[in-house]
């Protein structure tokens, strides 16, 4: 036999199988094509040489390794249906005089002739799509640079590899396949009948825990860092919890409908239920990953559109105005900032508002049987770890600045204090520290030092007291000696005008104070939106990447859930014809038993959402994002798009579905 | 009285592009009537199945009529044939076409759940059915575990159990050992014996015995008919083996 012959084969067959094979080109097509541009973005030269690109280069590698991990789990699955549903034809061929290394040629060019076919248009469609996509990412990170969109090579070699593994290992289960049965088993191929299972209670019971268990993580866990921790313990509970609730939670359900005879023996259900009861395992594992897939879109995509919707409100919070200098040592270096200022000011357009500053220490403690001790080490920056979570920091500020940013004429007596709990984490009216206790005179509602926030991740508090003594007492009753730390000046204030000219405003302002003023950090809200775009911009370009790609995913399998289901379904309803059923029953029972399969999953999905939206938005806290209306109404609109697209898609497999049947 | 008649009944298969047509069906004429046990004879491709699929509405005839217990198939609406053909006839099939995601009572009480008959009346109606076919045991089995003869009387518990005018079989034995089809075959004369009206075809000679008439059907024709008349099944059979000799040697008008 030529060579030929089996590459002829192997064409032919492909073309045989179009309405199977065409979905699987395609899945695979735009997973080569999605972990190309990702690729080539991770690895892209302009994007490493840029400010805060680095961070960006990290998250999009990372991107690109969870699509390929998805791609090896997704692109086996789907295969290994695939080569279920060729057993026949394969069987086929053995009995016609094929070998089976014969068989397993025809099957090695069919991989080859896919793979090349993939690659190839999947490269194609990376490299146009690509530039496409490179514009919307620098669009959402708010970049004006110009960065061209390259063919890099190493992209290219890393995507080659991955798929000729995956194809490979494809290659082999399916040959595996052929080897390991008889051309009878082939020819009989998979259906055989499923016996309706046992409920098994044991599952059942799992099922109930797991999913409890995920939940009651989800809703109680309060603190954000304790959030973090436990999300991928909740995550795996629920996948499964999900898995045993499909499995036997169906049975159950089917078991009890089959039971109640009033329900079962109406037209409709009588079809539709048994329909499902035969093939119940193999439901309840697709449905499992359909439901499991939806959950993962609709969580991903409402966190990230959330984060990007509020990121100005985010960075609010971060600076809660627009320019700041801290650490500052005298009041002569405050005076040189107030000249930089007015000189600035003298040729823009910005006008400065909200000018202030004050002198202040601060203190890191642990609570303890109500006091608040031992403050040895500092928390500076942003380390978030589960230990400065746990403290609470005071700063303290001396009376006669407070009166002054205020405008006030408070007095206080030397154990008094005034109190400002950005979480109102101080009860009582006594402040203990270490063994000392301070009278609280006032607990301020509202200041123009910070603001209140009850989900804030870090118990901040700002105490004011009657003088810079006062102020040491309370640093050496937490421990510290306050000669070490010292007191420093801090700078705030805002400025208005158009977006573009704060910006340039900003970016001056740091500059000149960073090279006029000796010591001091500045910082401004304008000058660091870049790296937050970038962060945030990032995230949610990811979010709806991976979303896109799961949806195809969950798609793709409901498909094939409804292809070979129709298949198998058209002898049935050819024989309930014979027997005396309608056109109009047969489609009718059709859709009811459709529908009941695929809402399923939907419904579960929602229900997870539900209840992982009070552990996401505690998630989101560590962005320093609280408005949980926000994330509400943007998790609402994602479960309403996503329920739209998923309606679709069932509209038209449905039609398939009906077709093959008819 | 005369249950079934057909009248000049004349098929035509065209390929879908009207290239190639096939004449099935010539002229075929005869009458069935009440609580006769009627068999078509006759070789593969002489249009005896395709006969049956028309008496059961399940194709169209190109010319003629079919007419049952009085009523016109020709003239009943596309909506109302599936509730005609459930009412009316009851279906025995040579691969018994039963469903593997029923039991084999559900298989049963698949024409009753359409027609929307509550389950006490089902059942009522399935229990001397089932009795009197040996297959109370194995109601909730489900088809691929029971054997061939069990689920062909299976299939015509479900033909019986809408107590239909006329038992429409397709090669019933077909797919049957010996065994297996004797104990069909009989339970198909004490059906006629209590009355009930049969056509059957086969080209089994065996089955065929058992039958009240046979007709022998060849190249779209009724080409003729034995009468039982007071013969043994042993003597039917001799009967229909010499009729089928002289079908296959003399009788061809082109041979």
């Amino acid at each position: 036999m030529s060579r030929f012959f089996y590459i002829r084969m192997a064409l032919t067959n492909l073309k045989k199988n179009r309405q199977t094979y065409f979905p699987y080109l395609l899945t695979c097509i735009l997973t080569i094509c999605m972990f190309f541009i990702f690729q080539v973005l991770a690895y892209n030269d302009g994007l490493n040489h840029m400010g805060g690109g680095k961070d960006m280069a990290v998250i999009l590698g990372t991107g690109s390794y969870i699509i390929g991990i998805f791609a090896v789990i997704f692109l086996y699955y789907t295969n290994s249906f695939l080569i279920k549903q060729r057993k026949k034809e394969l069987g086929l061929y053995c009995i016609l005089g094929l070998e089976k290394k014969h068989v397993a040629r025809i099957l090695a060019w069919e991989t080859i002739m896919t793979y090349l076919f993939c690659m190839i248009l999947g490269i194609i469609s990376g490299f146009v799509l690509g530039k496409l996509v490179f514009l919307v990412l620098l669009k959402l990170v708010n970049l004006k640079v110009s960065l061209s969109f390259g063919l890099a090579p190493k992209a290219l070699l890393s995507s080659m590899t991955l798929f000729l593994c995956i194809f490979g290992l494809n290659l082999v289960t399916n040959i595996f396949h052929v080897r390991m049965v008889n051309p009878i088993e082939l020819l009989r191929g998979g259906n055989k009948g499923e016996k309706i299972p046992k409920v098994s209670w044991w599952l059942a019971l799992v099922s109930v825990i797991c999913l409890g268990s995920g939940y009651y993580i989800a809703i109680v866990t309060q603190n954000p860092m304790e959030a973090f921790a436990k999300f991928f313990l909740a995550v795996i509970l629920v996948i499964v919890g999900t898995y045993a609730l499909f499995t036997a939670g169906s049975i159950a359900l089917l078991r009890v409908l089959k039971n109640n005879k009033k329900f079962f023996y109406k037209p409709k259900n009588f079809i539709a239920v048994s329909g499902m009861v035969y093939r119940m395992k193999q439901n309840a594992v697709g449905l499992a990953n359909i439901c499991i897939l939806s959950t993962m879109v609709l969580v991903m995509i409402a966190g990230s559109v959330s984060l990007y919707v509020s990121q100005e409100k985010t960075i609010r919070y971060r600076f809660p105005h627009d320019l700041q200098v801290n650490k500052l040592e005298s009041v002569e270096q405050i005076a040189g900032i107030d000249r930089i200022l007015e000189e600035m000011t003298a040729d823009s357009k910005v006008s400065v508002a909200d000018e202030f500053y004050f002198s202040y220490q601060d203190i890191y403690t642990y609570k303890e049987d109500g006091k608040y001790v031992n403050a040895n080490e500092g928390m500076y920056g942003n380390y978030v770890t589960m230990d400065s979570v746990q403290q609470s920091s005071f700063t303290i500020i001396p009376l006669e600045d407070y009166n002054r940013i205020e405008q006030k004429q408070v007095s206080l007596m030397d154990d008094e204090v005034l109190v400002f709990s950005i979480k109102d984490s101080v009860k009582g009216n006594v402040l203990q520290i270490g063994e000392e206790e301070f009278r609280i005179q006032e607990k301020l509602e509202t200041s123009i030092l910070g603001k209140k926030d009850p989900y804030a991740i870090f118990d901040e508090n700002i105490l004011i007291v009657k003088d810079k003594e006062a102020g040491e007492r309370i640093c050496r009753a937490a421990g510290l000696q306050p000669e070490v730390n010292g007191w420093t000046l801090e700078w705030n204030c805002d400025i208005d005008g158009k977006k573009d000219d704060c910006v340039d405003f900003s970016y001056a302002f740091v500059d000149r104070v960073h090279n006029e003023i000796s010591s001091g950090y500045v910082d401004s809200m304008y000058t660091s939106l870049s790296g937050w775009y970038i962060s945030f911009g990032g995230i949610l370009f990811i979010g709806i990447f991976l979303g896109i790609l799961f949806v195809m995913a969950a798609v793709l399998i409901i498909y094939y859930k409804q292809v070979s289901e129709g298949y198998e379904d058209h002898e049935r309803f050819l024989i309930m014809q014979k027997v005396g059923m309608s056109h109009d029953e047969v489609r009718s029972s059709i859709r009811k038993q459709v529908s009941m399969v695929f809402f399923l999953p939907l419904i579960v999905a929602v229900i997870h959402v539900m209840f992982a939206f009070p552990m996401i938005s505690r998630l989101l806290v560590m962005f320093n994002l609280t408005d949980i209306r926000l994330e509400f109404i943007c998790t609402c609109v994602t479960v309403v798009v996503f329920a739209l697209v998923y309606s679709l898609v069932y509209m038209r497999t449905a039609k398939v579905y009906y077709r093959l049947v008819r | 009285m005369s249950l079934l008649e057909v009248h000049n009944l004349k098929k035509i298969y065209t390929t879908r592009f009207g290239g190639n047509q096939v004449q099935a069906l010539s002229d075929v004429s005869f009458t069935v009537d009440q609580g006769e046990y009627v068999a078509i004879m006759g070789e593969s491709g002489s249009g005896k199945t395709t006969l049956l699929n028309i008496v059961a509405s399940l194709d169209k005839a190109t010319s003629g009529h079919v007419v049952l217990d009085g009523m016109d198939l020709s003239k009943i609406k596309d909506k109302e044939i599936s509730t005609f053909r459930r009412k009316n006839l009851g279906f025995v099939f040579q691969d018994f076409n039963l469903l593997d995601t029923f039991s084999i009572q559900d298989n049963i009480f698949l024409p009753l759940v359409l027609a929307r008959k509550p389950f006490e009346e089902m059942k009522k109606r399935l229990d001397p059915i089932a009795k009197q076919l040996g297959i109370t045991d194995i109601l909730q089995k489900y088809p691929y575990e029971v054997s061939g003869g069990q689920k062909q009387r299976a299939a015509v518990a479900r033909a019986l159990i809408t107590s239909p005018k006329l038992i429409l079989a397709d090669e019933p034995t077909g797919a049957l050992d010996s065994k297996a089809s004797m104990r069909l075959l009989n339970i198909f004369s004490e059906l006629n014996q209590a009355g009930q009206t049969i056509l059957m075809v086969t080209h089994s000679t065996q089955a065929a015995s058992h039958a009240g008439r046979i007709m022998f059907i060849k190249d779209g024709i009724v080409f003729n008919q034995i009468y039982r008349g007071s013969m043994s099944n042993d003597e039917l059979y001799s009967k229909i083996s010499s009729t089928l000799t002289v079908l296959a040697t003399g009788g061809a008008s082109d041979e």
